[in-house]
């Protein structure tokens, strides 16, 4: 019988094909490894005290300190209400790719599934986007009992759907375009939320400079998921082989090992540039293998948002 | 089997193991086409990095593609080659043990004697060019070829510059055998000078002498020049051996005893007494025949005057002969009294069917040119006193004064029944020797000078013109007591250096003391008609009394003293001449004007000096020489030879130079040559070298000890002549070679593939470990 700590094991994972079983057991995995109440992370708590200057509200005065210091002291909260958890899914063509037995949608649509999970045991209202070249479906945020079903329904709706390369059509160009996708996502959203994308971002890093400026400038905070599969990270091909882009790219002839050292470098810039781009709105950013497991970003993600809450970041 | 490729640089056992690594080299190009052919499709999502890694490095991507490739293809095909069994020969071999290729320098003896033909009627210089083609043949590429022509003068035709065979082929199939002697010192002279100036070069130089080696070819005789010396020290000298002799006949010379021509008397045809001196090489003993033909060709036509013929009957052991024959040089009598100009003559030795005439196995040297000039009268002038002028015979006076013995000497008509008449060849004028001046002696020949004490400095100029233009001046001293300081005009006013005395040398009287003319002199050549009775004509000679003239050289002295005192001298100026008589035509100094000397001393000396030195020296020219023309050539542009039926053989381009009026190149054709434009009125003659017609053979044991003195040198067969030459072509076994660079090249394979495929983790096996510590700092990087 495996144990909860190996619920987060790729080769757990994929052997389970219910997604909806998949994100409970990455929940239950998480919540075990890290020995902590669930009841933390997205909750509008106390963040600190200033000295009252005249024209405060009085309403927020805190009047045990004043008791106890004879000083008047303003409560400060960081949010009046519960948040909006909104996770944007990438579904485009480039995200079927696998080099074992999970496909980068799996995770994302994983990653997607636990998020939704832990949020809405918090009573914080999570909406998901799932998106290609456009908005291909959207579900109302909401906090209602049974929402995480029609989530997972969602995600796991789109598994069996995505694009294949007879699919992609080249004159469409290529690539998701996140900065239209934020686009049609923010303007839905009507106060402060945060936002997961989850995606490979083998785009344009513009794209999503401009998505993220748009989202920095709604005061939205932005937790960005970069899922990419092993092969991809490290290009262990040694035959020339035939190349066919899955997004409509066409099909290059090459020696693979001959362009190894080319690609990584590539491969590394852009991965520094979309960290860079994401910190530069201190958002924050996160590169989550398909082949490794997830208790540890996802763990490390919400311990380091636990403390970000708890010192008061907030926008 | 063998064959040869690409003209002996590559000799190949196998061939078909050559042509199977060639086929061979399809093998990596199919593979490399069908790695690209049949790749497997592969999805990918990352496209982006993959498109960019390769727009990256695609330029460094497709060299690396296509080195391997080549390396690839190099392989089968240095390996067929290597099984082949290629044997490499020329400077390709070079690096590799052989000698690399060489400078070889042909000198082809081009001179008169190679024209000669054998009794098989094959002539030599065919042979010598065909051994010479044989040996053109037998060259490799890699080997530089220079040709040099022998015959006088040597010159190179075709520098040292790399080989084209057909070309060379060509250059000495064009070259014709010249008139001129051979010139095979100077020739391996100029090769050596070639040679010393592209001495940087180590290539090994091989010099073959092709000639015939007659007997004029090599002076065997004389210590070996330093050029030549130096020569053998740098190269190899390859020798044909001496062709047999042939036997020839020649006409050696051909001498008009005049070079001026006048009639004998008006109306009457001239005639020139000729000398044909005939030559016969290779005595053979037998009785025979030689015919020579003199034929006279006009001035201004080509059609003969005249024509004389005269056999010769060679005794047995006799080489030489001179035909004496008295040539006319008119058509008629009339035609001679109205026409002058000059007159080519051609003596020949002819061929008839008869057998016992016989002119040898060389035509190129059986006939020979000379040129006269026929004059139609000569103007004579007397400077004298005016009172000298008319003290003597024509005024009636019975004392002769020097004037008068001169005009009683020179046109006896004058004082005859017919005097005036006009009809004399030789007009006599009187200049006043007081009044000497270049207007006095236009249009005179010669002048006797029987004052020359009384002359101006502007007298002595005017005959010193006189002279160089060709003219003859006979200067005679004065009679009479006085101190003769005239001499001083001698070297002032015609630079001539003689050192005459003042005061005479009275040799007292009576016939005791009187010096009698030296009978034991050589008659000068100008006076050749008289020799035969030269001595009978001296004997009678009495001098008493003369000056002393000194600073005279022995040959130009023509009559002496028993003492040996000069009494007449000759002194060659400009293109005329100067004869000075040291004592006086009067009867107290000489009784020469009343013996029978006088008068034909006087005449040969104006028909054989007239035209002579000056004239002859630019009118009679050898094969090979350089001409160098004098003043009377300035207007002329080109010199064109004409054959006997009219047709124009030659020219030759002629240039004004410091020396004088030059020929651009060296004359070579026998034969008369006009001046062109025709206006410039002046002609010369070349003939063959008689040297040249030498057919006899060098002595092989003299050639073969001059030739030692050289050093390295070798026979150069004429049954096989490239024998010799194909021993110095060394040839190199390449099969190891050829291996090793294909097992350099197999590694070059493996570390090029391994380097280009990026691989950073060695493989477990041997090949992995060599690659570990060939490609470790590769490594380190790439990781």
């Amino acid at each position: 019988m495996k144990t909860a700590t190996e619920y987060l094991d790729p080769a757990t994972l994929s052997a389970v094909d219910s997604l909806e079983l998949r994100a409970r057991m990455v929940v239950e995995g998480l919540m075990v490894g890290m020995h902590r109440s669930p009841h933390q992370g997205f909750s509008i708590e106390f963040a600190q005290h200033r000295q009252y200057v005249p024209g405060d509200d009085l309403r927020y005065l805190d009047w045990k300190v004043f008791g106890r210091a004879d000083k008047l002291y303003l409560k400060q909260y960081q949010q009046e209400t519960n948040l909006d958890l909104v996770i944007l899914v990438d579904a485009s063509g480039s995200m079927a790719y696998t080099s074992g037995p999970w496909r980068k949608y799996d995770l994302a649509a994983t990653v997607a599934g636990a998020l939704a999970h832990l949020a809405l045991r918090q009573q914080d209202r999570v909406g998901l986007v799932i998106f290609n070249d456009t908005v291909e479906a959207t579900t109302r945020t909401s906090n209602a009992h049974g929402h995480w079903r029609a989530i997972i329904e969602a995600l796991s709706s789109r598994s069996t759907n995505l694009p294949t390369v007879k699919d992609t059509d080249p004159s469409k160009g290529r690539g998701t375009p996140l900065d239209r996708v934020f686009e049609h996502v923010l303007a839905k959203l009507r106060q402060r939320s945060v936002i997961a994308l989850v995606s490979d971002l083998i785009d344009d890093p513009a794209a999503l400079q401009r998505g993220l400026a748009r989202a920095q400038f709604s005061r939205h905070d932005v937790m960005v998921m970069q899922t990419l599969d092993p092969a991809e990270l490290t290009f262990p091909f040694r035959a020339p082989s035939r190349f066919l882009g899955l997004e409509g790219e066409g099909e290059m002839g090459l020696d693979p090992s001959a362009l190894r050292e080319g690609y990584m470098r590539a491969l590394q810039e852009h991965l520094e540039e979309v960290e860079r781009i994401t910190r530069q709105f201190r958002f924050d950013y996160t590169l989550l293998d398909t082949s490794k497991s997830l208790g540890a970003p996802l763990g490390r993600f919400l311990a380091w948002r636990a403390a970000a809450v708890q010192k008061g970041r907030s926008r | 089997m063998v064959i040869r490729v690409v003209a002996q640089a590559w000799t190949l056992g196998y061939p078909a193991m050559a042509l199977a690594g060639l086929a061979a080299v399809v093998i990596p190009v199919a593979i490399h086409l069908m790695t690209k052919l049949h790749r497997r499709p592969m999805v990918w999502a990352a496209m982006r990095f993959l498109i960019e890694a390769q727009r990256r490095h695609r330029q460094r991507l497709r060299l690396e593609q296509m080195l391997l490739l080549a390396v690839r293809c190099l392989i089968p095909m240095v390996l067929g080659l290597a099984l082949s069994g290629p044997l490499l020969s020329g400077c390709a071999s070079g690096g590799l043990g052989a000698v690399p290729g060489r400078l070889v320098c042909l000198v082809i003896d081009d001179s008169l004697s190679t024209q000669a033909i054998d009794e098989t009627g094959r002539g030599r210089f065919e042979k010598l060019r065909g051994l010479a083609m044989s040996i053109v043949d037998d060259l490799t590429p890699s080997d530089r070829v220079g040709v040099w022509r022998a015959g006088r003068p040597g010159e190179a035709v075709r520098n040292l510059d790399r080989f084209d065979r057909n070309a060379v082929r060509r250059l000495i199939e064009s070259i014709q055998p010249r008139h001129s002697r051979s010139d095979l010192v100077g020739t391996l002279e100029l090769v050596n000078a070639e040679l010393k100036r592209r001495d940087r070069s180590p290539e090994h130089v091989v010099v073959v002498v092709i000639s015939d080696f007659a007997n004029d070819a090599l002076p065997v005789d004389r210590v070996v020049p330093p050029g030549v010396a130096e020569l053998a020290k740098r190269a190899e000298l390859l020798v044909v051996r001496p062709m047999p002799q042939i036997v020839n006949v020649q006409v050696s010379a051909l001498t008009p005893q005049r070079r001026v021509v006048l009639p004998v008397a008006p109306g009457q045809i001239p005639t020139v007494p000729v000398r044909v001196h005939l030559r016969r090489f290779v005595n053979d003993g037998s009785r025979m025949t030689s015919r020579v033909q003199l034929t006279v060709f006009g001035d201004r036509t080509s059609q003969p005057i005249a024509e004389v013929t005269r056999d010769h009957r060679w005794s047995a052991g006799h080489s030489e002969a001179v035909v004496q024959v008295s040539v006319p040089l008119a058509r008629t009598s009339d035609t001679a009294s109205t026409q002058g100009g000059l007159v080519a003559i051609r003596a020949r030795v002819v061929e008839q069917d008869d057998a016992t005439v016989y002119r040898g196995g060389l035509a190129a040297d059986d006939e020979r040119w000379s040129v006269v000039e026929l004059r139609t009268r000569v103007r004579v002038g007397i400077v004298d006193s005016e009172i000298g002028q008319h003290a003597g015979f024509a005024a009636g006076s019975n004392v002769f004064a020097p004037g008068d013995w001169l005009r009683i000497a020179l046109a006896p008509s004058a004082y005859t029944s017919d005097a005036n008449s006009g009809g004399e060849v030789i007009e006599l004028s009187t200049v006043d020797a007081q009044s000497l001046n270049d207007q006095s002696l236009d249009e005179l020949d010669c002048v006797f000078v029987v004052r020359p004490d009384l002359l101006t400095a502007d007298g002595w100029g005017s005959l010193g013109r006189l002279a160089r233009g060709g003219g003859l001046v006979w200067l005679i001293a004065p009679a009479g007591d006085g101190p003769a300081v005239w001499g001083a005009g001698l070297r002032e006013g015609l630079g001539i250096d003689w050192q005459l005395g003042i005061e005479p040398v009275r040799v007292g009287q009576g016939d005791q003391t009187v010096r009698m003319l030296a009978t034991d002199t050589r008659v000068p050549e100008p006076l050749a008609l008289i020799a035969a009775d030269w001595q009978v004509l001296l004997q009678p000679v009495r001098v008493s009394r003369y000056l002393e003239l000194a600073g005279v050289a022995e040959e130009s002295v023509w009559l002496k003293t028993a003492d040996g005192d000069p009494l007449l001298a000759v002194q060659s100026l400009g293109e005329g001449s100067v004869l000075l008589l040291t004592t006086a035509i009067d009867s107290a100094w000489t009784n020469l004007p009343t013996k029978p000397l006088f008068v034909p001393l006087l005449h040969e000396a104006i028909r054989g000096v007239l035209g002579d030195p000056g004239a002859a020296s630019d009118r009679s020219w050898t094969s090979g020489d350089a001409l160098v023309l004098g003043d009377r050539w300035a207007d002329a542009e080109q010199l064109v030879s004409s054959s006997a039926g009219g047709v124009e053989e030659n020219r030759l381009r002629l240039r004004r130079t410091d020396r004088g009026v030059e020929a651009v190149t060296a004359v070579d054709q026998p034969g008369v040559y006009r001046a062109w434009p025709a206006s410039v009125g002046q002609a010369l003659v070349v003939n063959p070298d008689p040297h040249g017609g030498d057919t006899r053979s060098v002595d092989p044991q003299r050639l073969v000890q001059w030739l030692d003195t050289l050093g390295q040198w070798q026979w150069l067969d004429w049954t096989d002549p490239t024998r010799v030459l194909a021993k110095q072509v060394v040839t190199a076994a390449m099969a190891w070679p050829l291996l090793w660079i294909a097992l350099g090249l197999v590694i070059a394979e493996m570390c090029l593939a391994r380097w280009f495929s990026h691989a950073t983790v060695p493989g477990q096996g041997w090949s992995g470990r060599l690659w570990s510590v060939l490609a470790r700092d590769t490594l380190k990087r790439t990781d």
